[in-house]
């Protein structure tokens, strides 16, 4: 038991996927100007993460492995996130419009973000038994909304202020707040 | 006059469509791996091998893929380029491999190679579409090069490059004593740092230049409008 | 298992997996978005990353301008 609450905090917070490991920074910068927008991206990446990683697990262990035909992983989790990620479209579409209306328009981000295809490979490389594999993969996406909402809390107070020099505004100003965030979460470094 | 063309194309890729600077795609590696010299160099040349390769290839199927099924067509293809080169890499060059571990098929099947791929290679001939995907890759290679020079020399004093099909250092200078050297650079929080004030800089750089531009601009229209109220009068 | 065979499975693995994205992807494009969402779209302009389908740069309205444009702002 110990060992699943290890896990799951260093996902988040010692290594978390961010500002660790350097992942999903395009949409940290493209999608965390507003905070609604950042929480959005971050329930539609959670629930993608989550059951990709579930279908690209049973499918690595159902098919690839028994056969070992373990090098078509990467190609065959691209393309079992990314058939996923057009299903989860249909059925918004057709059954839960409204969701759709509030989520829909990540989903196409989220197919090709690394985030969810990490997710997937590390499940396989690093060898988890299922439990582990789903408190991983509900883990990383958690610690990434978490990052995310912040830098959009602390980026909606930062663009709008005038005394900010002029060529650091936009991405320059928010890559040099991630380092400070990076600096602050080095102090998760002796946790586990 | 065509050579001038082709060649603008190769520039535009560095200076005007640079994806780290100006586009700010691919940003995941311009973090992970710069923290040497050797392994930001070696990112570059993976990323302008799969960039030129599918690019081209890409370019050469566009006119044979319907338009409706592009995209997915595109991943397809640039994912199983990935596999092989990364297969390669392992083979021909396995510690850079190793160092740059999980970051070669992640960030190289993402934002960059489809990004050009949608943007450019679908729409234009194989010729352009190679110098395209030189370009390109030549402007990342550039941005990961000034991150790793300026965190490896500020964050351990060293400079040096190992030659990675073969693994020998090729040379190894100590600039200064390494107890003078800020190592924040060479971690997580410098990484970002780093790039951030690299940003700036060429933002303050870009934004003169374009000023620069507007005054010539607005300075040649002034004679012609002196020489119009001349004429009318 | 021989090599041939296991050869002739990966690629008839591959092929299955590749039909099932084509099919999920040309089913999805056959469903019309709901009323309201084409506006959506509209609005995001966030970041250089081409391959997201709610790029403006990828909607058929406006393909070429707004990408420019989009290069311009990042600098500026």
């Amino acid at each position: 038991m110990s060992g699943i609450l290890v896990l799951a905090i260093g996902a988040i917070f010692v290594n978390n996927v961010i500002l660790s490991r350097f992942l999903g920074i395009c949409p940290l910068l493209g999608v965390s100007k507003k905070t609604e927008n950042a929480l959005g991206m971050s329930y539609a990446l959670i629930f993608v993460v989550v059951f990709s990683a579930l279908l690209s697990y049973g499918f690595y262990w159902l098919v690839l492995a028994p056969l070992h035909l373990e090098y078509l992983a990467l190609t065959s989790f691209i393309l079992i996130i990314a058939a996923f990620v057009q299903f989860v479209e249909m059925f918004l579409k057709k059954y839960m419009v409204g969701l759709y209306k509030a989520l829909g328009i990540y989903l196409p981000l989220i197919t090709t973000n690394c985030i969810v295809l990490l997710v997937a490979l590390d499940n396989v490389s690093l060898g988890f038994n299922f439990l582990e594999m789903l408190v991983y993969s509900i883990a990383v996406p958690l610690g990434y909304m978490m990052i995310i909402v912040i830098f959009s809390v602390i980026r909606t107070r930062v663009d709008g202020n005038h005394k900010l020099p002029t060529p650091f505004r936009g991405n320059a100003i928010a890559l040099i707040l991630a380092a400070l965030m990076a600096l602050a979460f080095v102090g998760f470094g002796g946790l586990v | 006059m065509k050579i001038k063309e082709k060649f603008k194309i190769i520039t535009s890729g560095i200076i005007q469509g640079n994806p780290t600077f100006v586009l700010f795609i691919g940003m995941c590696a311009v973090l992970a791996v710069t923290n040497t010299f050797s392994s930001a160099f070696g990112m570059g040349l993976a990323v302008i091998a799969v960039l030129v390769l599918s690019n081209v290839i890409i370019s050469l199927i566009r006119k044979l893929v319907p338009d409706d099924i592009r995209i997915p067509v595109y991943i397809i293809v640039i994912a199983v380029l990935v596999t092989v080169i990364q297969m390669f890499m392992e083979a021909f060059t396995a510690d850079l491999a190793a160092t740059l571990g999980v970051y070669l098929p992640l960030v190289v099947v993402n934002c960059i190679i489809l990004g050009r791929a949608e943007a450019y290679a679908n729409k234009n001939t194989v010729l352009d579409s190679f110098l395209d995907g030189v370009g390109t890759g030549l402007g990342f290679m550039a941005a990961v090069s000034m991150v790793s020079i300026i965190r490896e020399i500020v964050g351990t004093g060293a400079f040096g490059f190992t030659d990675p099909f073969t693994n020998t250092v090729l040379f190894q200078v100590q600039l200064f004593p390494q107890q003078y050297a800020i190592s924040l650079f060479v971690q997580n929080a410098g990484a970002f740092l780093v790039l951030g004030l690299l940003v700036a800089v060429i933002n303050a750089v870009s934004n003169k230049i374009i000023k620069k531009r507007e005054l010539k601009a607005a300075a040649k229209k002034v004679p012609a409008v002196a020489t119009q109220s001349e004429a009318g009068k | 298992m021989s090599e041939t065979v296991r050869i002739i499975v990966a690629i008839a693995i591959m092929a299955v997996l590749i039909a099932l994205f084509f099919v999920s992807f040309l089913l999805n494009k056959k469903i019309p978005e709901p009323e309201g969402c084409r506006d959506l779209k509209k609005n995001c302009v966030g970041c250089g990353i081409l391959s997201c389908g709610s790029n403006p740069a990828n909607q058929p309205a406006k393909p070429k301008t707004e990408e420019k444009e989009e290069g311009k702002n990042n600098v500026v």
